[in-house]
């Protein structure tokens, strides 16, 4: 049997810097490991020394993505610490902007990253070609997205609205009730990708190892903006015992940290969150969940992405709703609460699209931050994918070297690692 | 109107002609160029431009530069010059030589435009207004030469909008 060796750098020069590295010697897997660099570690010396109100649109810059979860995590983080209470409508509209992130990360991670390897074509480009319909309602979906963001956060990336104790200013009801109408008219768009990834599903690998995981959980929605932690393996945990639940550790090939609990690892994002909050999904979600034959618990990894798809539509619907709650008792005044600044520690989780996000601040009695805390998804799931590649590798190893090399790498795409979020800088050679 | 417009939702409803966009991280040092140049280019007047800060919003762009004819994209840009030069090109006159991996974090803007194009939802015009990095790592301060040149930039960029405006 012949000998495998597979390297895959995907090295961007500063950070972001994820290895596959696969060693086999007659058929049997010697070494598989997910190598990583690279996680916002530089966030301590950031946030010390920063006002509390500083905050927020400081760490919003740690993910592109994710701009907007961080900000509601700093804010979450920094509310605690002083004690703020944040009106219903307040909290109805944090919400909103939640879901909307969600949304718009959903859609291009499913859109752009795993249809292509469903409709097995290397990248979002030769799909244009291939499947121009599917692309432009992709667009549509995304552009949609980001309108909602944009509406009620000022901003799709790096929000302007929002501040601790609620908003600068607030969309009207006309906006909203317009905001409304558009995601009903969305719905039959959302089917229409989902019957695309239905019936590509197919390609997505028939992989299962048994694994915790861990989400913001409820007894009363499906959750994403606040609630405990939860774990499928059993129990719940108020916010501020996170590092019981991370219990963050180092390994020699990653500069990234890694965490476990109950296990020897732990998955978190969207496959999580469906699989502690089943029960809450919305109806339109449960059915297309159905349709997927994705029930809890679910142990593939590679049904994150299909988890994906589904909280799309529970996002859509809760929206709705949501929406309603906040236009039967609408207040365009009264959008920022009152509070003193004071001493204080204050820890929030947000469960962003990635999964659970961790915030700890303390601030002193001027409301400066002086020690912060941040533990990103990511981190949390790199063990987890590790893991995976070791059960994963040696039903593979049989097939073609390629095939296993793309079969790995969808296995981590699946995940969508933050691993080279921070830095936008483009790199170029001139056409001669 | 200069500075204005980014802070409004929807700006992409209100049909302005030409938009600058800076695109970067001021927690990466000198990648937060394309952002800082938009604060100098606030104070300039420049007629009929939106300023819009696009931060690492990656494949938001595609959606920031719907709806205008003319585009610059303010941006750190390793060209392979000196520390600091200013270059204005097209997206046409270069080859990306990013490697883009397994997520959507790390977006190559080269990429996004040409995804624009394929689906017909492109600016006419698009130029990119680039700075040569010095520095890419978990800092807020820039290098010297690029926080010395970022007027440098400022200007060619006001110049290039008023060529278009005309």
């Amino acid at each position: 049997m012949a000998d495998v060796n597979i390297f895959v750098e995907h090295l961007t020069r500063v950070e972001g810097h994820g290895n596959i590295v696969l060693n086999a010697k007659d058929g049997t897997v010697e070494k598989v490991q997910w190598q990583v660099s690279e996680a916002p570690r530089f966030f301590e010396s950031f946030a010390r020394g920063r006002t509390h109100y500083e905050m927020a649109h400081v760490t919003c810059r740690i993910c592109g993505i994710c701009s907007i979860g961080h900000t509601e995590a700093s804010l979450k983080a920094t509310e605690a610490a002083m004690g703020i209470q944040l009106s219903d409508q307040s909290e109805l509209l944090r919400r909103l902007i939640k879901a909307a992130e969600n949304l718009q990360s959903h859609v291009l991670h499913v859109g752009y990253l795993i249809a292509p390897d469903l409709l097995g074509v290397g990248s979002v480009f030769p799909l244009i070609e291939t499947h121009p319909d599917a692309v432009l309602k992709i667009v549509k979906l995304h552009r949609l997205a980001n309108e909602m963001s944009d509406l009620f956060a000022g901003r799709t990336t790096h929000p302007t609205n929002m501040v601790p104790g609620g908003f600068t200013s607030i969309p009207s009801e006309k906006q909203i009730k317009e905001l409304r109408q558009q995601l009903v008219d969305a719905v039959p768009t959302f089917n229409d990708v989902a019957e695309i990834v239905l019936a590509n599903a197919g390609a997505l690998p028939d992989f299962t190892r048994e694994t915790e995981f861990i989400a913001v959980t409820r007894d009363d929605e499906y959750a994403i903006y606040d609630g405990m932690i939860g774990s499928t393996d059993g129990g719940k945990w108020p916010v501020d015992q996170y590092l019981s639940v991370t219990n963050e550790f180092v390994v020699p090939y990653s500069t990234a940290k890694f965490t476990k609990h109950n296990r020897e690892s732990y998955m978190v994002g969207a496959l999580a969150r469906f699989n502690l909050n089943y029960d809450l999904l919305s109806p339109l979600a449960k059915e297309w969940a159905g349709k997927f034959g994705l029930a809890p618990v679910c142990h593939n990894p590679f049904m994150n992405s299909v988890a994906q798809l589904i909280e799309c539509f529970n996002d859509v619907e809760t929206s709705l709703a949501w929406i309603d709650q906040v236009l039967e008792n609408y207040d365009g005044k009264n959008i920022c609460a009152d509070y003193e600044v004071k001493a204080g520690r204050g820890v929030s989780a947000v469960d962003v699209p990635r999964g659970i996000l961790f915030h700890d601040y303390t601030y002193n009695d001027k409301g400066i931050c002086t020690k912060a805390n941040c533990i990103i998804p990511t981190n949390q799931n790199h063990n987890n994918i590790n893991q995976d590649f070791k059960a994963f590798a040696p039903t593979i190893i049989d097939m073609p070297e390629k095939d296993i090399e793309l079969l790995l790498e969808m296995l981590v795409r699946a995940y969508d690692p933050c691993i080279s979020c921070s830095c936008h800088y483009l790199d170029v050679t001139w056409k001669r | 109107m200069e500075g204005v417009l980014n802070l409004f939702p929807f700006s992409h409803f209100i049909m302005s002609r030409i938009a600058v966009i800076g695109i970067g991280n001021p927690l990466m040092s000198d990648d937060g160029a394309g952002v800082a140049v938009l604060d100098i280019l606030r104070g300039i007047h420049m007629p009929e431009v939106d300023i819009i800060e696009l931060g690492s919003g990656g494949l938001t762009l595609l959606h920031r530069m719907e709806g205008f004819d003319s585009v610059v994209l303010a941006d750190a840009v390793d060209f392979g010059g000196e520390p600091g030069e200013v270059r204005i090109f097209s997206p046409d006159d270069v080859n990306s030589v990013k490697t883009v991996g397994y997520s959507l974090h790390d977006v190559d803007i080269l990429k996004v435009i040409e995804l624009a194009r394929q689906i017909d939802q492109c600016p006419q015009r698009i130029m990119i207004a680039a700075i040569q990095p010095v520095k890419l790592e978990h800092s807020t301060e820039m290098s010297e030469p690029v926080r010395g040149n970022l007027e440098v930039l400022a200007d060619r960029i006001r110049e290039l909008v008023l060529e278009w405006a005309e």
